[in-house]
């Protein structure tokens, strides 16, 4: 049971015992961690680790895009505003769609489902859509297509505001039922992982990877670049439909603004801060990005260092992770973990991270 | 300091009987692979007919007039100064670019209009005249990108894991293995493939060509950069290659010593033209392709 990315030729393989114990122990600690915040923690950490989690998923299907097929997509915010909006109608109790969504055609209208399929419908939606844009928008390479998603992030908006009977238009969408726990969202958030993890070492993720190095090389050997790239685009759909429907449950009122511009930027600062193309480089990225802003939030009132009293800055939060962006680009632009992966299954080897943090080859 | 170019003489580890190089239960074989295999029994039948086939750039004439028979089983060697449009010519026989005018017919399907992936599934194979690999991949899986064109896999099985897949992948991975040990790689399987000598590079693109299982591979310049003990190996290995996998073989190459040597029939090309065609001994001789390219010495 071999993986076949690359890594250094290494003499160090785990046992099966070191194996298991090394992806086990990491979740056993995204257990007793949930359980402790959600047990003795504030409303406001616990609203912070439910937010971390919704950037894992988010950041970790735009990496199997963006990350796998090297092409820079900046509109997936539209699909999570399709996965929120559908998965939010779906879910409206009959009453309150009588009364904020009173032009529903009448199929919707008399429809109330389950958070599940929901969350399934939202997040199909979102694919359907993604393959429907796929075909023209995937065969332009390089800043061509970062613009062309872009404008599909526009366009999503400005549909959104202008089909009023099914969202309201700009007026606020409320009375979603709060479904989404903090148990719903890492249970996505570990779907997700785990099948970007499962996509990368398959003839898939192989294809993807192939025709990002070298897209002439990869055709040459029978690589269908299109084909590769749809693949990605949907399964990335889906899964950040997915993340919009968790959010929208979680949020409960939103607008089409909170699917725009801001948390587009939001979510590439921490896939690139975590380095493109590697599973764990997102989630280091989400974590590190999420935290940090957090406690740059809360330093924007004041504080005071011994003597000297900083005053109130705000804003001063995003300037600083801005700062941060703009600093990775320069000194470190393949992100913190250059689109390598933290080899799980060698935690418990010792020679492995001895050869992580010397650089030696072991 | 050795030669960075020792390879395995093929042996067993390829079970040739009846014809399918690569006898496989678990592997599906599609259409295409079944014909590619039955098309390699055929001796002297032609697999490639190119018909006056010429390339304009806005103008500029970068081939024309050009014709091509070739039959399965042999050694067509192209030569020509630089620019003379020989990768220009791989570009179209591969599909990279569309002729101006002119048909190319491989085991009688018309391909002159036909996507590079599509040439790759019919058997038509090439390699790089300035090496391009995926960098970023091991070696081992810069050849088991190329081995999906023979492979199914159902998106549900790969996403769950299931036995069936699981089983696909181990004897896709152990013939990608195969092949690197042929190619003398196999310790290499997990070093990044821009980690690997140029030698060992070189051979990477040739054991991804063959990954695709081609019935005919055009070698662009795989000599190039090569001293000549390297070229005698190159040789020997072209020779191997060819009685092992059936292949047919299109080289084009500068090293006129391999040339001469390896090839059964040579073409010359010259500002785009085909300018003599025939047996080596022949064309060393020919006063046209001396003058403008070999010189006297050859």
């Amino acid at each position: 049971m071999d993986d076949s990315l690359s890594r250094p030729v290494s003499v160090a393989q785990p046992t099966t015992w070191q194996r298991y114990a090394g992806v086990a122990t990491p979740l056993l600690l995204l257990l007793l961690v949930t359980l402790y915040i959600q047990g003795a923690s504030s409303a406001y950490i616990q609203r912070v680790w439910i937010i971390l989690g919704l950037d894992i998923i988010l950041v970790a299907s735009l990496n199997l895009f963006n990350g796998f097929t090297g092409v820079f997509s900046l509109g997936h915010v539209g699909f999570m505003a399709i996965g929120a909006y559908v998965s939010a109608i779906l879910t409206l109790p009959l009453e309150k769609k009588a009364i904020n969504l009173p032009d529903l055609p009448a199929w919707l209208a008399h429809i109330q489902l389950g958070f599940f399929p929901a969350i399934l419908i939202g997040g199909l939606a979102a694919t359907l859509v993604a393959l429907a844009i796929g075909r023209p928008v995937l065969r332009l390479s390089g800043h061509y297509v970062a613009v062309a998603t872009l404008a599909f992030l526009v366009i999503v908006r400005v549909i959104l505001i202008n089909a009023t009977p099914y969202t309201r238009g700009s007026r606020t969408f409320s009375g979603t039922p709060a479904y989404t726990t903090v148990w719903w969202v890492y249970g996505w958030a570990l779907v997700t992982i785990y099948v970007a993890w499962r996509v990368l070492r398959s003839p898939y993720g192989r294809a993807m990877l192939a025709q990002r190095e070298d897209r002439a090389a990869a055709r040459s050997v029978g690589v269908r670049v299109l084909r590769s790239r749809m693949w990605a685009f949907g399964i990335s759909a889906f899964l950040t439909g997915v993340a919009g429907a968790l959010w929208g449950h979680y949020i409960l009122s939103f607008s089409p603004n909170a699917f725009y511009f801001a948390e587009t930027f939001s979510i590439i600062t921490m896939l690139v801060v975590g380095g493109m193309g590697s599973i764990s480089g997102s989630v280091i990225g989400a974590i590190l990005v999420v935290l940090l802003s957090e406690v740059l939030r809360n330093l924007e009132g004041g504080f005071s260092l011994g003597v000297v009293q900083i005053p109130p800055l705000y804003g001063m939060s995003q300037i600083l992770m801005a700062i941060l962006f703009i600093g990775i680009l320069i000194f470190r632009r393949e992100g913190l973990l250059g689109g390598r992966e933290i080899d799980l299954t060698k935690l418990f080897v010792v020679d492995y991270w001895r050869s992580v943090f010397r650089r030696k080859e072991v | 300091m050795s030669s960075c170019f020792a390879y395995v003489r093929p042996t067993q580890w390829l079970r040739l009987d009846d014809a399918r190089s690569f006898a496989d239960s678990d592997s599906r074989q599609t259409d295409q692979s079944e014909r590619t295999d039955a098309a390699r029994l055929d001796n002297g039948q032609i697999l490639l007919q190119v018909r006056n086939l010429s390339k304009s750039f806005r103008g500029l004439l970068a081939l024309q007039g050009y014709d091509l028979t070739l039959r399965a089983g042999e050694i067509l060697g192209i030569i020509g100064p630089n620019g003379a449009g020989k990768t220009t010519l791989f570009h179209l026989l591969t599909g990279f670019l569309t002729p101006t005018t002119g048909t190319i017919h491989f085991r009688g399907e018309d391909v002159t209009s036909a996507p590079p992936p599509v040439i790759a599934e019919m058997g038509l194979t090439r390699t790089f005249q300035n090496i391009r690999l995926f960098d970023s991949l091991s070696v081992l899986d810069n050849v088991m990108v190329a081995q999906q064109l023979h492979t199914s896999y159902a998106f549900w099985e790969t996403i769950i894991g299931w036995p069936t897949f699981l089983r696909k992948e181990r004897s896709v991975r152990q013939e990608a293995l195969d092949l690197l040990a042929l190619m003398g790689l196999a310790d290499q399987a997990r070093r990044r493939a821009d980690e690997l000598p140029y030698g060992g590079q070189r051979r990477l693109e040739i054991a991804r060509a063959l990954a695709t299982r081609p019935a005919v591979l055009l070698l662009d310049e795989p000599a190039a950069g090569m001293n000549p003990h390297e070229s005698d190996q190159l040789h020997q290995l072209i020779l191997d290659l060819r009685r092992e996998f059936a292949l047919t073989i299109v080289l084009v190459e500068h090293d006129m010593r391999l040339v001469m040597n390896l090839c059964e029939r040579l073409q010359v090309l010259n500002y785009g033209e085909i300018i003599a065609e025939g047996l080596p001994e022949d064309i060393r001789r020919h006063p046209r392709v001396v003058e403008s390219y070999l010189g006297a010495a050859h």
